[in-house]
């Protein structure tokens, strides 16, 4: 139940709702998983291909956020070695 | 067309002063050139946050990141129920990989997409059923 209970208001609302539908209990369906079955992924959202000209307009925007990093590094090492360690 | 792109790639893409960046931001690019549906497991938001905060020193930095991978309308991430956990640990145990390393095969089997890393490690010990190559051999098979 506890696991029902720690869900977003939203989830929490359409929780009571399956229940109520499938004439169970929240306890019940929680049991089951059901806070992973209804944290489900979003819905995937139809993309339109850019243009040239809006694709490098994105590019500039990321080189510019990219200067967020442009820092001393902490920790010199490449982002695969990095990565690879923090696995270890 | 899918894929499953690792945390490094995303680390290298906003770090320019890394050594696969130009790489990585190729293969960035093309995940927003060419609409790729790019499927990450759950593991992927805390390594790149984790990464960025070690290399900068800075936790708002790490906390912008995040933010900004949130914004890729082509990235998904794959949550996991206590089945695909199963599965999961089911796949480590048979190709005696490391957590992190299985989610991210796990969620490659499962789309039956290649899996794009720099790891050494996923790269040799990935099962034969799944393709892990690295940014740069991706590219290639889309011809960019």
């Amino acid at each position: 139940m506890k696991a029902v209970l720690d869900l977003p208001a939203s989830l929490l609302r359409k929780a009571r709702a399956t229940a109520r539908k499938r004439g169970t209990t929240m306890a019940k369906l929680a049991a089951r998983g059901f806070r992973l079955a209804l944290a489900e992924e979003p819905k995937i959202v139809r993309l339109k291909k850019p243009t040239p000209a809006e694709l490098e307009t994105w590019l500039a925007e990321e080189r510019a956020f990219m200067e967020n990093f442009r820092v001393p590094m902490k920790d010199p090492r490449s982002a695969a070695e990095l990565v690879s360690a923090m696995r270890r | 067309m899918k894929a499953v792109l690792d945390a490094g790639i995303f680390v290298a893409h906003f770090v320019e002063a890394d050594t696969a960046h130009a790489e990585c931001e190729r293969a960035v690019t093309a995940c927003k050139a060419e609409l790729i549906h790019v499927i990450a497991p759950l593991v992927l938001p805390p390594e790149v946050a984790g990464a960025i905060a070690r290399r900068t020193g800075d936790e708002s930095r790490a906390l912008l990141a995040l933010t900004h991978l949130r914004n890729y309308p082509w990235l998904h991430v794959r949550l996991a129920d206590t089945r695909f956990v199963e599965q999961t640990a089911r796949l480590a145990a048979r190709h005696a990989l490391r957590g992190a390393d299985a989610f991210y095969i796990a969620v490659a089997i499962e789309n039956r997409c290649p899996l794009i890393t720099l790891d050494e490690e996923m790269l040799t010990r990935a099962p034969s059923t799944i393709r892990a190559i690295r940014p740069s051999e991706w590219l290639a098979t889309l011809g960019r």
